[in-house]
């Protein structure tokens, strides 16, 4: 019965050892991933912001501008593009809208951004833009990798379509959670003019005044590492237009402003990030390591069970390897192989036995078997077996004259009474 | 040998698991019927 214990214990215990790097390694990636039908909004505002009037081409400045950023999951895209190319992607569309105090559009930039549903990384599978411009990405966007780590990333910036790294500049805690801190900073670059302006005005009509938009900013991010989602976000942003013409002209401030998430979807991200880590959490860290210890413990329980099976069928005084619980004269057990030299017993040949021989070298009174006097080491189903082979004559147990056949080692010859 | 045979169930079964819950994996869901926004949302 404790024999079929520990082999139980045994077979649990391979299972919960072999399941750490199997979730960590083999599962997690293939479980944490954006869903493909994820839809998210954010507002970031700019206290004190200055904008251009486009009714008379000045600038002023404003109390505020919302930047309101809507990501929507497009199922079906995503579906398409995994048939196509055998991978889970999520494909975003995007709406940057910016809208001044009084929340009329200042302007909008829709984006299509295809990319690994775990890694991040740009799927270019047709269908990016920008604003209607077709791009190929490199780098990531809005969101950093699961377990971000503490290097620069390239990070591509929407406004001028191009990809420039974001530098790692150590870790920061946001609202009780830890998180690494990464700035990049965009020169003053020319760029293109949003197709959707206030006034009806077009990049046409823009470029029929003179003027070209230039643009630079300081962009720094929070992100929380496990999820890699950023828990914090700003910019000081600064957009110009310059005329062409007139490179001496005092150029028009477009927008001038600090950019900053807007308190309650601020909130409202770390409540979700700290959600979503905790998930992550378990499959990279509590699973695989929880069932690793329980894996182990359950091997000590079950290397223990055979350990005191194997002891309770020593008969009393001996020294020697295990035996079974087999009766002493019993002609199946003269017929069994003797144990191996590890000490393993029926427990295990291999390295199950070698290790089985390690952990009886701590059990109290119990050597090992190299430890073990010659008489000791013999095995001793042998000791057992031998009489058997070569049979007293008639009536010789019963007299207590029988003795066993020499052997090398062996201890003291020993009646049939001894044994009784 | 009985032993041999107790890890490898064991082990199976550890694999038989993993597969199973990575090979249902999650169901892709819906496109969401919100719309990109164009005004400025009151609270999250």
């Amino acid at each position: 019965m404790r024999r079929r214990a520990s082999l139980v214990l045994l077979a649990l215990a391979v299972f919960f050892a072999a399941l750490s790097p199997l979730v960590r390694w083999y599962a997690f990636p293939r479980l944490a991933k954006i869903p493909p039908s994820q839809y998210q909004d954010m507002v970031l505002e700019a206290k004190n912001a200055t904008l251009l009037d486009y009714t008379t081409m000045k600038s002023k400045k404003v109390p505020e501008v919302s930047i309101v950023q809507t990501l929507k999951g497009n199922v079906a895209a995503a579906g398409k593009v995994r048939e196509r190319t055998g991978r889970d992607v999520v494909v975003w569309d995007t709406l940057s809208y910016v809208a001044d105090d009084k929340g009329r559009m200042v302007s909008r930039i829709p984006e299509r951004y295809v990319f690994d549903a775990h890694s991040q990384e740009p799927v270019h599978a047709g269908g990016e833009h920008v604003d209607g411009d077709p791009v190929r990405r490199r780098g990531i966007e809005y969101k950093w990798p699961f377990g971000t780590e503490k290097r620069d990333y390239e990070y591509f910036d929407f406004q001028t379509r191009t990809s420039a790294p974001i530098h790692y500049k150590g870790t920061r805690t946001v609202h009780g959670l830890e998180t690494y801190y990464f700035e990049q900073t965009i020169p003053w670059t020319k760029v293109k003019v949003p197709k959707k302006l206030p006034l009806g005005a077009t990049p046409e009509t823009v470029e029929q005044l003179g003027l070209e938009r230039w643009y630079t900013t300081k962009r720094m991010f929070w992100v929380e590492p496990v999820t890699g989602a950023p828990v914090d976000g700003q910019e000081i942003h600064e957009e110009e237009m310059r005329w062409t013409d007139k490179p001496g002209k005092k150029p028009l401030t477009a927008f001038a402003g600090h950019v900053r998430m807007r308190p309650d979807y601020q909130k409202a991200t770390v409540d979700l990030v700290s959600s979503q880590r905790r998930l992550v959490l378990t499959l990279t860290t509590y699973l695989p390591w929880g069932s690793l210890a329980l894996g182990g413990l359950l091997l000590v329980g079950s290397l223990t069970l055979e350990a005191r099976t194997r002891t309770r069928g020593r008969p009393p005084g001996a020294g020697g390897p295990p035996v079974s619980s087999a009766a002493p004269g019993d002609p199946a057990r003269a017929r069994r192989p003797s144990p191996a030299p590890g000490g393993s017993g029926g427990m295990a040949p291999g390295a199950v036995g070698a290790f089985t021989g390690a952990f009886l070298k701590l059990l109290p009174g119990r050597r090992p078997p190299d430890q073990l006097t010659p008489a000791a080491r013999v095995p001793s189903c042998a000791r057992w077996v031998r009489p058997l082979r070569d049979p007293p004559a008639k009536g010789a147990w019963d007299s207590g004259r029988a003795t066993r056949p020499a052997h090398p080692g062996s201890p003291p010859p020993r009646t049939t009474r001894d044994r009784r | 040998m009985r032993a041999l045979l107790a890890a490898a169930a064991g082990l199976a079964a550890a694999l038989a698991l993993v597969l199973a819950v990575t090979a249902t994996g999650a169901p892709p869901g819906e496109t969401s019927k919100k719309p990109l926004h164009t005004t400025v949302p009151a609270h999250p």
